[in-house]
């Protein structure tokens, strides 16, 4: 009933609410990485020859792929959005299904790299852990789940773009871009961090 | 005073129910209108029952430990016979163990803080308050709004199921330091109370996230014609920077707990070092972690969030005050730059509660200096309370004596605050009862009676019905009295000395001649937990018999009295355009000593003072007064 | 009961102090005391006033004004200035009491090691210097065990007359004492209520803490950071002597220690008797032993 008064006029900030919301939460989603990144630059800082050994231990160059595999599924999104936009739904459901391609590629390679830590003892509670691991599982694991989460919306939106009703929310699909962007962005932080920025590579108590 | 205004409006009360009601009328599932309702208004309830629940769950424990503290060694009355047989040194002596103490003085501070407090100051106030303050229909979106609230019940039953684990429910205090909190003595992946006070602090925090950016966006988005920033009333300001506060610091939390939780389960070692001896060590020879570490995640959260817990009820306190002496705020951008202050400072500050903690010392100073500011702002609010009440025409309303409780004992609790601000004077007051009074004089004396007045004075609007005044006024007094009562003497325990967190102080023979004052603390504790009983009942009570309520039983100016007496979904009932800010009393030039935000009239502003231009006719249809 | 009568003068409830700096510690708390006191007084009487002034009066109507900015400014600039001098005095003592290049020349170095629940102290022996422990040598940590809490190095011949006492320890009057303190397991804070010191002791770092006490006498030690159900109990005392007093008891326990290294006898440290007797011998026993089994 309220939509007969004047209540419930359109955005003042000309920002959907949709997107609003979830601009804020990805301000908040920084501050909850942040908090992972100030633990690991102190603990990084105070123990060089664990951090050097462990992330001498990682395999740069599936990371390097994933790097790949992420970066072209937010472009493929972006695109995605950019047709939805101009109603060209075709495109829209490629690029869509080019995006879930990456998403799941980028969990395929991490299980990959899990298993093989699993193997070296790198695991929590294996002989050959150290807090590097703690770090790396943390942060890998913590963003894989946001991959996760990504996902399932990106499914939930691809199936309705194959019922024949076919979908058209644009905006919602951006702000799932909008997240789909920070899950990406996250990455490109964590990529560094953990696996280029290899400190001094001394005895590791070993 | 209510009486006058029903007198004056009762007729149009009826109307306004009647069509307050049909919007109701959808054909709404009874579970989706009282259940998983996406109304903010039954939000806002539901945070209320599940909140004063828990104020109840934790109280009891209180005074659990109150007992022990009073008369160790003696059985509790009537409820240690039937004490579960873990609980107690000896199956029906009625002596509970140490263990079980540590649990519960840390299930108190974590119900209360994160059950009762943040649960009504932010999720209660803030949904109730903001879409009926700058005059919407409803949240950016209701529904992420109704799964803030769906969060908390399962996480309080995950707290308190830490009960059924061997090792009982977390015992770490409401702060779980680790190596203590990270279960080193228990081999890996068992579940203890700790893991469970872990799972359950991580959905509180992320419900609380979810409220507060629906906050930002619905007052950023929705604000009603003609409403710009500064039109806003307190609370709305103040629910904004709170949401703010909590959308940047609460996240931090949760990544603090994400790796305890590492460190709890998993036997990780962020926050333990190598070699430790412990009955199952686990820190491995390599484990490079670092205890302060989480102190310092830790309070860059639970410091903002002490602001957290007040600066609503401050906003709500400023209305209060406002609309009961008859008065403009004194300094409303003042007060919101305070607010604004406190708020930013807030973020800095929270190495002050580790100035023992074997921190850098340096660190330790420019902390000292940070909170030393931070009380600044504080004075500047506290002033301009006092500066409100200046030449106004004060009406003493169960609201209003909350209100100015509040105002009272938030001095004594921030001033308690300025002794261990000054860290060598913390040197000696650390984790003694100094501290312990501290806590309950701001988040009860401060929040708590804060949280009361503004219980009292929007219950009409939330059933439709007033709350009892003179119940009202009896809670109050018996609040006030055994709270000064309970709390202030434990200044003086920590004074002597008196360590918080301890079982039995008498083991000390530097502590024993405290055991009277001890005493008194128990039956003031008593008198002041079963006082509340009275709130309790005046609100069932009301809810049911209590004299209907007008659209605007106290002549505010703010825009949820536009509203229907009992808004239904909707809330509004009439288009709303704003025409000024909300505290315009007493303008000069108006027969009627208020003028609220939604009336049409012109006016101009001469040296601080508000002159109407001429007198606007009003639509008495709305009975908007 | 009685007491609840004069709890209004807080000051007077303080234990008494016996350390150097803990008169300007008190005398710091008194100052901002009665700065509250006043601004309390100040404050309230203000409300109160106003309350009484100001009440409800059908013919009265409240002032319409919105505030003065000359009058915001001066009561934000005043509090300012009154709580910039209280950091800045403040912070003279706490470099004092508490930074790292303030710790004064030790006359008496003792090593502290809590646990849950009971605090271990070490004193170097005849030789005035402790042998290799997890104190001056951080690798010793992994032989540090219930048994060996100080990770000793049983083989170094420095570390022989060094002794442990389980919780008390003895210093003498008007010396520089300095704490090493650390703990086996969790935190625990090191609190002496008459000497006004508190730190807390972590696990894997060393805190230095130091004192100088002008008056002797037997004292309480007590733990002041949540580490568990013993916490309340986690109780020791320490006795302030006099020079003599100190010297004739050291001279005792070194010649203890030369009967006990003379004949090797092991009781664990842990089940040594909460009394003046020393568990040293004990200390020397383990090996790396726990600490390697653990992992791997
Ligand atoms: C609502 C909650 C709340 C609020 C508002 C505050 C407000 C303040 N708190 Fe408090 N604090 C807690 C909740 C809160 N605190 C809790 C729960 C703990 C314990 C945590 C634990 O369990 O360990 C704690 C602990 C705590 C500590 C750590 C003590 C210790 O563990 O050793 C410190 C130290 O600096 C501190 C300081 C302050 C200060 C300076 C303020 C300031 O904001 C106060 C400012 C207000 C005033 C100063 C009074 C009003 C001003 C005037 C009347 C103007 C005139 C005054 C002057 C000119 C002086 N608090
Ligand atoms: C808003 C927060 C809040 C509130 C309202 C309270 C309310 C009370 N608190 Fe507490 N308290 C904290 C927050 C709060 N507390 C925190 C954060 C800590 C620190 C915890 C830690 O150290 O980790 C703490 C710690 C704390 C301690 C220190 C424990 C210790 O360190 O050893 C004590 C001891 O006296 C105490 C007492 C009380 C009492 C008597 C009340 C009373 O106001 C309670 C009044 C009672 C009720 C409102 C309910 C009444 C219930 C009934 C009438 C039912 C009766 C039924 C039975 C008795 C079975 N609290
Ligand atoms: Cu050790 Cu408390
Ligand atoms: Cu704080």
């Amino acid at each position: 009933m309220s939509s007969a008064l004047n209540l419930a006029h359109e955005p003042i900030s000309k920002i959907p609410h949709g997107k609003m919301v979830m601009w804020v939460f990805l301000a908040s989603e920084l501050m909850f990485f942040s908090g992972f990144f100030g633990a690991f630059i102190v603990l990084r800082n105070s123990n060089y020859p664990i951090f050097g050994h462990g992330s001498s231990e990682l395999n740069i160059p599936l990371a390097l792929l994933n790097t790949f595999l992420l970066i072209g599924s937010s472009l493929t999104m972006a695109l995605s959005i950019y047709n939805l936009r101009l109603q060209r739904r075709g495109n829209a459901k490629l690029f869509l299904g080019l995006t879930l391609v990456g998403a799941f590629g980028f969990l395929v390679v991490k299980t990959i790299e899990y298993s093989t830590k699993f193997e070296h003892h790198l695991a929590p509670g294996q002989s050959e852990h150290t807090t590097f691991f703690s770090f790396y599982f943390l942060m890998t694991g913590f963003h894989a789940l946001h991959v996760i989460c990504g996902i399932i919306p990106m499914l939930y939106i691809f199936m309705k773009m194959y019922s024949k009703s076919g979908y058209d929310h644009p905006v919602k699909l951006e702000v799932l871009g909008l997240y789909w962007h920070f899950v990406d962005l996250m990455w490109i932080f964590i990529f560094p961090a953990l696996y280029l920025m290899i400190p001094f590579h001394g005895p590791s108590g070993h | 005073m209510s009486t006058t205004s029903i007198e004056q409006h009762g007729h149009v009360e009826h109307a306004a129910h009647e069509n307050g009601h049909d919007h109701a009328h959808h054909e709404l599932p009874w579970f989706r209108k009282y259940v998983f309702s996406t109304d903010h208004k039954v939000i806002a309830k539901q945070f209320m029952i599940l909140a004063l629940t828990f104020l109840f769950v934790g109280g009891a424990f209180a005074l659990f430990i109150r007992w022990q503290l009073a008369y160790p060694g003696e059985p509790i009355p009537i409820i240690g016979s039937i004490l579960p047989s873990t609980w107690v040194t000896q199956p029906g002596s009625g002596v509970i163990t140490p263990e079980f103490f540590v649990q519960l003085l840390s299930m108190h501070g974590t119900i209360m803080i994160f059950f009762v407090i943040i649960p009504l100051a932010a999720g209660m106030f803030g949904n109730f308050c903001i879409p009926l303050m700058i005059g919407t229909d409803d949240m950016a979106l209701p529904r992420l709004n109704m799964w803030s609230f769906w969060l908390l019940p399962p996480a309080g039953l995950i707290m308190m199921s830490g009960f059924f684990t061997e090792t009982g429910y977390a015992a770490a205090g409401w702060t779980s330091y680790p190596p203590l909190s990270a279960n080193t003595s228990v081999p890996g992946m068992t579940i203890t109370g700790q893991t469970l006070w872990l799972i359950s602090l991580f959905l509180v925090g992320f419900s609380s996230i979810m409220g507060a950016v629906n906050y930002i966006s619905t007052i950023i988005n929705k604000r009603a014609k003609g409403m710009k920033m500064f039109d806003m009333p307190l609370t709305v300001w103040a629910l904004f920077i709170t949401a703010i506060m909590i959308t940047l610091g609460t996240p931090v939390l949760a990544s603090g707990l994400a790796m305890l939780f590492m460190d709890n389960f998993f036997h990780t070692s962020f926050f333990l070092p190598d070699n430790l001896v412990t009955q199952a060590r686990h820190a491995s020879q390599y484990g490079a972690g670092q205890p302060v570490l989480f102190q310092h995640v830790f309070w860059f959260y639970s410091h903002p969030a002490v602001y957290i817990m007040i600066l609503p009820l401050m906003g709500i306190v400023s209305d209060v005050m406002a609309t009961f002496a008859r008065k403009p705020i004194y300094g409303y951008k003042a007060m919101i730059f305070a607010i604004a202050a406190i708020a930013g400072l807030g973020f800095m500050v929270w190495g002050h509660h580790m100035f023992m903690s074997g921190m850098n010392p340096l660190l330790g100073t420019t902390f000292m200096l940070s909170t030393i500011v931070i009380a600044v702002p504080s004075s500047i609010k506290v002033f301009n309370w006092l500066g409100t009440l200046w030449r106004g025409n004060i009406r003493f309303t169960s609201a209003m004596l909350n209100a100015l409780a509040f105002v009272s004992m938030f001095i004594i609790g921030g001033l308690s605050g300025i002794f261990m601000a000054s860290a060598p004077v913390d040197i000696f007051i650390h984790d003694t009862y100094f501290i312990v009074a501290h806590i309950h004089y701001v988040l009860f004396g401060g929040s708590l009676f804060g949280i009361f007045a503004g219980i009292y004075y929007w219950f009409p609007k939330m059933y439709g019905k007033m709350l009892n005044e003179t119940w009202g006024r009896r809670h109050f007094f018996w609040t006030f009295l055994a709270f000064n009562f309970t709390f202030f003497p434990m200044h003086v325990l920590g004074v002597a000395g008196h360590m918080r967190r301890v079982y039995d102080p008498n083991i000390y023979d530097f502590l024993k001649h405290l055991q009277g004052i001890n005493e008194f603390i128990t039956i003031s504790a008593l008198v002041l937990g079963f006082s509340q009983l009275i709130l309790v009942g005046n609100i069932i009570w009301s809810m049911k018999w209590g004299k209907k309520a007008p659209r605007n039983p106290w002549r505010a100016n703010t825009l949820e009295w536009a509203a229907p007496a009992h808004p239904g979904h909707g809330n509004f009932d009439r288009d709303i355009i704003v025409y000024r800010g909300p505290y315009e009393f007493g303008v000069l030039g108006r027969e009627l000593d208020y003028w609220p935000q939604w009336e049409p009239g012109k006016s101009i502003s001469v040296h601080h003072h508000t002159i109407a231009l001429e007198e606007t006719p009003i639509k008495p249809e709305y009975g908007s007064h | 009961m009685s007491d609840v009568l004069h709890i209004l003068d807080m000051l007077a409830w303080f234990p008494e102090n016996i350390s150097t700096y803990g008169a300007e510690l008190d005398w710091m708390f008194a100052v901002i005391y009665w700065l509250s006191v006043a601004i309390f007084v100040l404050t309230f009487g203000i409300m109160l006033w106003f309350l009484v002034k100001y009440r409800y009066r059908p013919d009265r109507r409240g002032y319409n004004y919105h505030g003065n900015n000359i009058v915001e400014i001066t009561w934000t600039i005043l509090p300012t200035i009154l709580f910039v001098g209280i950091g800045l005095w403040s912070d003279s003592m706490w470099e004092t009491t508490k930074y790292a290049k303030k710790v004064p020349v030790a006359d008496v170095e003792i090593v502290v090691m809590g646990k849950q629940f009971g605090w271990y102290f070490m004193y170097p022996g005849a030789d005035g210097k402790f042998g290799r422990n997890a104190y001056n040598d951080r690798t010793a940590r992994e032989m540090m065990s219930a048994t060996n809490p100080f990770g000793r190095d049983s083989v170094d011949p420095a570390g022989k007359d060094d002794f442990v006492m389980e919780n008390q320890f003895k210093f003498p009057v008007n010396a520089n004492v300095v704490v090493r303190g650390s703990t086996l397991d969790v935190l625990h804070s090191f609190f002496l209520p008459h000497a006004r010191v508190k730190q807390d002791v972590i696990p894997g770092t060393w805190m230095n803490i130091w004192f100088n006490c002008f008056k002797t006498g037997k004292f309480e030690l007590a733990c002041a950071e949540l580490c568990g159900g013993g916490h309340y109990a986690m109780r020791a005392e320490y006795e302030v002597l006099s020079r003599t007093g100190y010297d004739a008891w050291l001279d005792k326990k070194n010649a203890e220690m030369i009967v006990l290294n003379g004949q090797a006898t092991t009781a664990p440290a842990a089940d040594a008797p909460t009394s003046d007797t020393t568990s040293a011998a004990a200390t020397q026993t383990a090996a790396p032993s726990t600490s390697n089994a653990a992992k791997h």
